[in-house]
Formats: structure tokens, sequence, C-alpha cells
């Protein structure tokens, strides 16, 4: 009973209590004749995975069309787990806001930028589709695959083999030895130093008493040179990477096809999407396009942009002709660069690109 | 020799062949020549009479290599390692460990040979090969280890040469032949001196590139950003998966040789227990790193993973693989834990699945992996043809084959480290417990 009177107790005093609380937090006003705004945020032409660049919103009052200062602008990026928020950034004078942005890794990116609204301005935001290419040149690889591996493998191969080879004198010595006529003085004095020495336990052997250490260290230490410097002709004579040849640069021919819903993407991409060439070659692409509006093809690093015009369709067959666009340069520098269209075409547009990687020469 | 009967014993394998040694051989050899016809025809059709594809380009041949490659750690490790640690109890079997580690890698090296078509494409390796890859990084630690598997089964061979060339065994070929290997030798303390230095040193140093040789074989795939293989722990994988096959090739020899040329006396109950209780400890260290790979790879559930792992146990791989799992590792562990290491009969039973379960978990790292690929294109398939199977075949009938001739040109049980210290075997306290079963 005295629980349930306890219960009651509580229950009127929380009813009372809920004006109070209502009274603390009056109701939003209804909206009044907020005037709308916009944000109008665009997307830096080419972000590079790595590189620093800042991203930049204008807040505008659209009834006034003037910019609206000291306004709060929240940019965040969507991210697999939830929003990562860049930045707030109070918009100057000119209504504009930037937060700085740093990509790391290629791929498209989306940023929204909010902006919560006052009592005289609507809230409003923008989103943002970034496309990262990657960076020209890949981060070089953490276990070098030059002269020092080669170096390591030969001397320690070496080493076991010249171990190899100091068995084998122990073989000849035993052969040696018995061609020889018995020696009594040589046996005894060798059956002392077997006795000395502790019975078949492997490594323990090394330890010999008396000056037999010095010269056996000395013995060691030739043996170990001779070992390394063999190594190192051996290196010197296979130039290190084994078997390498200049590469002539020389003209290479390829091609690429926009091909429209590509494996059922859903819109258009180039095919094939990787193309492999040597610095210093002569680049002939010949681009079809099997689409029917226009599309582009640029290398920014390489100085390469043109429109691939549409392809044209028969009428009354339906039958399409691709149309044809040579593309010629000089890979001049090595590393890995990004080919991409240069009209936004659709939905898929961020995802039509491709990587031409450029070998170095070593 | 302090005694000429257990002499005669041990060496008469060499001195007489009874026609149930050919009746042991011919059937080998037949097997043996199905797969030298099987070659001569993949020769000169080319690798198109196999199943291998532009999928698959890995099939039985590789699968067959590492397992071959896995079984050569018996010699090295189980003779080196209780040779230097000291278990007076190796000496009978020393012998028979190391002879299988130089059949079997020859044996296995023959197989890279095989899957490269034309045997000349070798060349390739000595005038384009960069050290800087896996795969000539594996040319030279095989080449290495084969070396020094020849010079640790050579080394101990030595005095029992002395003793065969002095008692007349064999024809004049023969005697000829004992004479030259045995290197003069009259036991005198220098010649002792010289021979144990040289046994010492390869038991220490035999060891790491027994070790280096598994690894490297393991990183061939472990070095390939390739789904299924791509993994930190196949070196350690590869190398407890090939002691543990070397162990269980080596009861085997021993139960067959002992039956075959009566030596009940020196390979005793006792080696079958100790080698049976390391065959147990190595096949639950390997379940216990299968489960880690394998699970580890599932729970991440990453589409391409999954993929490779579905094929395995869902797919077209699930017959080989749940009956490697049930055959080959949880058999073996069932087998010999219920017997309690102590029926040879058992063991040997323990030891086929063992060897069986070995060859399909090879098969399965090779194949699968290459089976379902990562770009976003079809699973291939792989069907192996009679040709590979008759190589395979051939290779298994050949090891025997060759183990059989050694048997018959060297004692397969080492005569003077025996003799030097005849009461060692029994020495070492009989493990405690009942009698052991024969």
């Amino acid at each position: 009973m005295r629980r349930l009177a306890l219960a009651a107790t509580l229950l009127v005093l929380l009813l009372a209590l809920l004006p109070a609380v209502a009274a603390a937090f009056p109701p939003s006003p209804a909206p009044t004749a907020a005037d709308p705004t916009a944000i109008e945020a665009v997307s830096p032409s080419a972000l590079v995975a790595g590189v620093p660049t800042t991203l930049v919103a204008t807040l505008r009052d659209t009834a006034t069309s003037s910019p609206v200062g000291g306004a709060n602008l929240t940019f965040a990026e969507e991210t697999t787990f939830g929003w990562l928020v860049l930045g707030n950034v109070t918009t100057n004078a000119q209504g504009e806001a930037g937060v700085g942005y740093e990509p790391v890794y290629n791929g498209t990116y989306t940023v929204v930028v909010s902006y919560a609204g006052d009592g005289s301005h609507a809230p409003s935001n923008a989103t943002l589709s970034l496309m990262v290419l990657a960076a020209s040149s890949p981060p070089p690889p953490l276990i070098p695959t030059d002269r020092l591996i080669v170096f390591v493998i030969l001397a320690v191969v070496g080493g076991v083999w010249a171990t190899y080879a100091f068995v084998g004198l122990q073989i000849l010595g035993i052969r040696s030895i018995g061609s020889r006529p018995e020696d009594e003085e040589f046996e005894s004095k060798e059956l002392e130093k077997m006795e000395k020495e502790p019975e078949d336990a492997g490594a323990s052997k090394m330890r010999v008493p008396g000056n037999a250490n010095a010269s056996r260290a000395v013995v060691y230490l030739a043996v170990s040179a001779l070992v390394l410097s063999g190594a190192a002709v051996g290196l010197l004579l296979m130039g290190g990477v084994g078997h390498t040849e200049a590469y002539n640069p020389s003209t290479v021919s390829l091609q690429v096809t926009v091909v429209p819903d590509f494996r059922g993407a859903g819109w258009d991409s180039f095919v094939p999407d990787e193309l492999v060439v040597h610095a210093g070659d002569t680049v002939k692409i010949t681009v079809y396009n099997e689409d029917t509006m226009d599309h582009g093809f640029a290398i920014d690093a390489l100085g390469v942009n043109v429109v691939l015009p549409a392809a044209s369709q028969d009428n009354t067959t339906g039958d399409i002709t691709p149309s044809v666009t040579p593309i010629t340069f000089t890979a001049s520098t090595a590393g890995a660069f990004t080919w991409y269209c240069t009209n936004p075409c659709g939905p898929g547009h961020v995802t039509m690109i491709g990587t031409l990687v450029v070998l170095s020469d070593d | 020799m302090e005694n000429q009967a257990d002499f005669d014993r041990l060496v008469s394998p060499l001195r007489k062949t009874t026609w149930r040694f050919y009746a042991v051989l011919a059937p080998l050899a037949a097997v043996v020549a199905l797969g030298l016809y099987a070659y001569y025809v993949q020769f000169t059709t080319g690798l198109g009479v196999t199943g291998m594809n532009n999928y698959v380009s890995w099939g039985l041949y590789i699968s067959d290599f590492v397992f071959f490659i896995g079984v050569s750690h018996a010699g090295t490790l189980i003779s080196a390692i209780l040779r230097v640690s000291g278990a007076e109890w190796r000496k009978p079997i020393t012998r028979m460990a190391e002879s299988i580690t130089v059949i079997a890698i020859s044996v296995g090296a023959l197989f890279p040979l095989i899957d490269l078509g034309g045997p000349t494409r070798l060349l390739n390796l000595v005038e384009f090969g960069r050290i800087q890859s896996p795969i000539l990084w594996d040319f030279i630690s095989i080449a290495t280890y084969l070396t020094g598997s020849l010079l640790y089964l050579y080394l101990p061979l030595v005095p029992d040469l002395a003793a065969i060339r002095e008692q007349q065994v064999g024809g004049p070929i023969r005697r000829k032949l004992y004479g030259f290997l045995a290197m003069k030798w009259r036991s005198s303390p220098s010649q002792k001196r010289r021979l144990k230095r040289g046994i010492a040193i390869m038991a220490v140093l035999i060891i790491p590139i027994a070790i280096s040789v598994h690894t490297v074989v393991s990183w061939i795939f472990g070095m390939t950003l390739r789904v299924g293989w791509h993994s930190t722990i196949f070196g350690p994988y590869f190398v407890v998966g090939a002691i543990l096959s070397g162990i269980a090739t080596i009861i085997l020899a021993m139960a067959v040789f002992r039956r075959a040329y009566h030596l009940e006396r020196w390979i005793k109950p006792l080696h079958f227990r100790n080698l049976g209780l390391m065959m147990l400890a190595l096949e639950l260290i390997l379940i216990y790193f299968t489960l880690s790979e394998y699970l580890t790879a599932a729970y991440g559930s990453e589409s391409a993973d999954t993929e490779w792992l579905n094929s395995l146990a869902f797919g077209p791989y699930a017959y080989m693989f749940w009956g490697m799992v049930a055959g080959g590792f949880l058999a073996p562990v069932f087998i010999l834990a219920l017997t309690r290491v102590k029926s040879i009969a058992w063991l040997v039973v323990a030891a086929v699945c063992v060897n069986v379960g070995m060859w399909f978990e090879r098969l399965l790292i090779v194949v699968p992996a290459m089976a379902t690929p990562q770009m976003p294109v079809s699973w291939g398939t792989y069907t192996p043809t009679w040709v590979e199977w008759s190589i395979t075949a051939g290779a298994i009938a050949g090891f025997a084959l060759l183990y059989a001739v050694f048997s018959k040109l060297f004692p397969l049980v080492s005569i003077w480290e025996v003799s030097e210290e005849a009461p060692a075997p029994e020495a070492v306290p009989e493990p405690v417990g009942e009698e052991v079963a024969q």
C-alpha cells in the first residue's frame, strides 16, 4: 500500500510540474515571414588527393538577392559512419565562408553546406559533389626493391654456401688424412683436442681456449669479408636490378571507347579505364564515343582536353555510328594521371574517369 | 664393427634382394612409366592437355610442388632438431628422415619445370631473373636446401660406407662407389673430429635453411595481392604443415621398412610413440592456424573474401574442403588421442590421413584463390586432366621407388651411430603407461 501511495504522490507532483516545464521552454514562434535563402557552392575544378584546398560557399537572401553576412554555415562531409563536420564558419560581408579541405584518397565525396536560419532568414543548404583525382605519383613502396635487398640476399646466401664449402673442406680433410700413413703423434693430439671439445653439441663447439680463438676470429672475419665483397661484386655484375634494357620511346596507338550502360552501370564509362605507356612515348589515343551525347576527354597534367562529339543514330534502323576522335600527345612525365569526362553528362559523370600510367625508365 | 650380427642384419638388404622387392618395385615402376608417358604427351602437345587455363594457371603441379617440398622437411627438422637438442633416441631414424628429405626435394623440384611446359623456359630465370622477385628466391633457396640436405645426409654415411667397403658388400661397381664415397675413412680421432665438426655445423645450419625454404614457398603466394593468399600467417602456416607431413611420411617409412627389413631391434615402439606425439602436436597447431586464417577472413565479410570462402565452404570445393577438415585434420587428432598414440597400425592410418589431408590443403590454397578473381568477371573453373593426375601419381610412385632403391644401396639405419652407444635407445626412459601395443 505504501508503495502505491508513493507512486501516486510522485505522479501528482510530476503533473503539477508540467506547466512549469512548458513555461520554461516556450514553443518556437510560428515561422514568420522569414526571407528565403540559398547557398551557392561550387566544386573546385580539379581536386587531387593529398593537396589541400578550400571549399567556399556563399549565402544569399533570395528575396533581396543580397549576401547574408555574419551567418553561421556548417560544412559536413558524408562518410560511411555518418557526417563529419569539416567546420562551422561565419560568413563575411560578401556572404562567403570557406573551410580548408584536404582529401586523402581519390574518389567521389559529398559535402553538404547548411545554414540553420535565424529570425529573418529561412534555413537552406547546398550539396557539393567532389571528384578527387589520384595523386600523380603514388607513394614509394615501404620496402625498397633496389640494390639493398639484393645485397642482403646475396650476402646471406653467400654465407650459407661459404659454410657448405667449409664442411666440404672437412670431408676433403678426412680423405687426405686417410690417404696418409697413420701418424701416432698427430692422432693422439687430435684425440686430446676432441676430448676438450663438447660432445656433438652443435654451435657450442665454437668456444676454443687460447690462441686458437684469435686465429679463428681472423678466419671468420676474412670469410665474412670475402662473402660480403662477393655479394657486392655480384650486385655490380647484375646492376642490382637484373636484366634491364634502356627503353626507346616510340609512338603508341591505343583505343578507348565511351560505352553507355557498361555492364549495367546505368551510365557511361570509358573502356578500358587504364592505359600504360612509357615516359617519352608519343601517345595516339583514338576515342570512340558510342553514346548519343557529347562527352569530353581531359588529362590536366598533360594538357589534353578535347570534346568527344555524340554518336550519330540512324533514325529508321536505330543503328549507332560512334564518333571517332583522335588524340595525340607526348607522355612527358612519369606518373599515374587521371583522365575524365569534361562534359557534366549525368549522375555517372563523376565515375567517368580512367587512369593513364606513364612508366618511368628506371 | 663390434657386433657382427647387428651389422649383418642392417646391411642384409644391401646384400640380397628377394623377389618380393621386385614385386613391389614393378607396379611402382609402371606408375612412374605412366607419369613419364603423360609428360611426353604434355611435352609434345603443350600445356593445353592440362586443365589449367588463363584463370587457374597453377593447378596440381604447383600443389604437388608445395606438398613434396613440405614432405622434405621430415629429415632436416626431425633429425637436425633432435641432434642439436641431444635426443639420443633419434639415432636409428635419422638416416630414414634425411633420405626422405633429399628424395622429396628432388621429386618436388621437378614440378615447377613440369609446370613451365617447355623446360627451356627455365633459362628465362637466369636471363631475365630479378633477385627482387620471390620466384627467384624460391629457386635459390631450394638449390641451397638440396645441397645442404645432401651434405647432411652424406656426412653421417661416411663411417658406414667404410664399414660396408671393408666387408666387401655388393658387386664391383658398388664396391667402387662405396670406396669412393667412404673417403678413406679409418675411424682415426682426427677423422672423427672433422666428421663431427661437419655434422655439428650442418645440423645447426640446416634448420634455418629448411624453415626459410618453406617460408619462401609460402611467400610466392603471400606476397601476391590476391584474396586467399595475401596473408601474414602463410610463412609459419606452411612450415608447420611441412613438418607435419614430413613426420607423417617418416612414420610411414618406418612402418614399411621395419616390417620389410626386420628392423624391430632398432626401430622401436618408442620411436613411433614420440613421433606420433610430435605429429599430434603439430596437427593441433595446424588446425589452430587454419582456424585463425579462415575465421579472420570470414569475420570481416569483405566481398572478395566472402566470395572466396563461399567457394571453399559451400561452392565447388566444399567436398574437398570439408573432407580435408574431417579426414585430414580431425580424424588424425581423434585417432591419435583415442589410441593414446600406442598402436602402430592406427598411427599409420593417422599418418596416411595427415598426408592425404595435407595434399588437399595445398591444392585448396592454390586453386580456389585463382578461380575466384577479384576483377568483376565470372569465376574460373579447373578440372585436372588425366595428364596431370598421371604425372602426380608418377611422382608419388617415383618417390617410393627412389626410396626403395636407396634402401638397397645404403643402410637405412646409421650403423656406427647406433653401435657407438648401443644401449642408447634404452637409456631414454620409456613412456609411462602400459606396454606399447605393436
